[in-house]
């Protein structure tokens, strides 16, 4: 199956991986495909993909929206969440 | 920085002075007080700056001292000293700031003093205080370089001004600053200033709900980190709990940076459950704030350690690919292995159906288009015309586009 915006793939196995994910070879991997070339009546051609990194799949990483939630005398901005100014 | 009043007053030579200023509710009163013996300064009121001596002969100091005030009214400030001798108080009632606090000093002996540097844009008081003076009217006043701020002192006419605040509001200049009495010959200066600011709450804290983790019906680990900055006297606490409702607060538990999520077991079925995350943050020093940013989970299925993702360079990868995919690994390369023993090289072909269609991603495009063509009637021979006959034509036309799902 792919993900969202074409750049992650997920492969599942039948049994668990017991090899070290992060220390695999890049290179034994290929992905291929094909895609129109982006021309007025462009014909189709091989697409140019290649892998940047494999890992283990989690069925959560999520990075928290800490502007998302419910804040009491607290300010998130520039990325960064910190106490409110008091108010006069 | 609105002054809401300020008044000053001296005594040539008394053991007790007593000032009185004007402040409305919420003002921050600063008193700046000059004398020569043992002080007694008044009840209620904070010190925040005393200079020691800074005059041996005359057993000059300096105190800044401030009172906040609760509702309207009259502020006064009684000083009292063992020995009697010549004492000053400039009383000052700043209003639209919760907090002061000390902010940098000098002390050194000459017809000038040097001002620390600021950072840019902090408002302050300056305090300044001589132990001597021109003794004959006119008497002078204080001054700064640059000029640049508002002088509050005694009436240089009738009194000799020897205690002086100096306000700036946040706009005066950070750098380079000179203070200048009124002395004719150096003698030991005494300045100070305090800083105005809105104080930061003691505490404060924010929840935070996760419903990612309905994907996990057969828990098995799990980790939550994040990046934080504590300054002395500040503290951050980080609990959470899975929940399928909201939680009270006694529900959560706290959290370790970079451990395991509390409260979970391996084989839970967190489907139909929320994730609650609260962050506490607090501070017993209203000048730093504690900080945390980048809070990430990662939450692991029993599942999960049955397949690995690929992740593609982001200028390579397939959004616009048209058809099949086909993932292909080389087990001559890779070392991929599982419970069953090695992975053997395979190649899989499938469809991506996931992928997310995306307009143009810059601005809507609408585009005009008009087309004009200059023509010449050149002069043909056959007929006795003039020779100033000729004659020039000009042909404009307008095109319309149109979207080639409307032909």
């Amino acid at each position: 199956m792919s993900k969202a915006d074409g750049q992650g793939i997920k492969i599942k196995f039948t049994q668990a991986i017991t090899s070290d994910v992060s220390t695999l070879d890049i290179a034994a991997f290929a992905v291929t495909g094909q895609e129109y070339d982006m021309q007025p009546g462009g014909e189709l051609i091989a697409g140019d993909y290649a892998v940047d990194s494999i890992a283990g799949f989690d069925s959560v990483n999520e990075n928290i929206d800490l502007s998302g939630g419910t804040l009491s005398d607290l300010i998130f901005s520039g990325g960064v969440l910190t106490l409110a100014r008091r108010e006069l | 920085m609105t002054i809401t009043d300020s008044t000053c007053y001296q005594a040539s030579s008394g053991t007790s002075l007593t000032g009185t200023v004007t402040a409305a509710a919420g003002d921050i009163v600063l008193a700046t007080v000059s004398t020569r013996s043992a002080t007694t300064l008044p009840s209620g009121w904070t010190q925040l700056y005393y200079s020691d001596i800074f005059d041996s002969s005359t057993g000059q100091r300096m105190y800044m001292i401030y009172k906040q005030v609760d509702s309207a009214g009259s502020v006064s400030c009684q000083v009292t000293q063992t020995s009697s001798g010549r004492m000053y108080i400039n009383l000052i009632a700043v209003a639209g700031y919760t907090s002061v606090a000390y902010y940098a000093a000098n002390i050194a002996t000459g017809t000038s003093i040097s001002a620390p540097d600021k950072t840019a844009g902090d408002a302050v008081i300056w305090g300044c205080s001589c132990a001597y003076w021109i003794t004959s009217a006119p008497y002078g006043d204080w001054a700064t370089s640059p000029a640049d701020l508002t002088l509050v002192s005694l009436d240089d006419a009738s009194y000799q001004p020897r205690n002086g605040n100096f306000i700036d509001d946040g706009s005066g200049a950070a750098t380079d600053r000179t203070f200048i009495p009124s002395l004719g010959t150096a003698y030991p200066i005494c300045i100070a200033a305090v800083r105005f600011y809105m104080g930061y709450e003691a505490s404060g804290h924010a929840i935070y709900a996760s419903t990612d983790v309905q994907a996990v019906t057969d828990y098995a680990s799990s980790v939550i980190a994040w990046t934080s900055s504590m300054p002395e006297n500040t503290t951050i606490s980080v609990s959470a709990v899975c929940a399928a409702s909201t939680p009270d607060d006694e529900d959560y538990q706290d959290c370790t940076n970079g451990l395991e999520i509390p409260g979970l077991t391996v084989g839970d079925d967190l489907s139909g459950q929320t994730l609650y995350i609260k962050i506490d943050l607090t501070t017993t020093d209203d000048t730093v704030t504690p900080s945390l940013s980048a809070l990430g989970i990662v939450v692991k299925d029993a599942t999960d350690e049955t397949a690995i993702v690929l992740t593609m360079q982001t200028l390579k990868r397939f959004r616009n690919v048209e058809g099949d995919l086909t993932v292909t690994y080389d087990a001559t390369v890779g070392n991929l292995a599982g419970e069953g023993g090695p992975v053997l090289s395979f190649s899989k072909t499938f469809s991506p159906v996931d992928l997310i269609q995306k307009p143009n991603p810059h601005d809507p495009e609408n585009i005009d288009m008009s087309v004009s063509a200059v023509g010449t009637l050149t002069r043909i021979y056959y007929t006795n015309a003039k020779e100033e006959e000729a004659i020039e034509i000009t042909i404009s036309a307008t095109g319309t586009l149109t979207h080639i799902d409307d032909i």
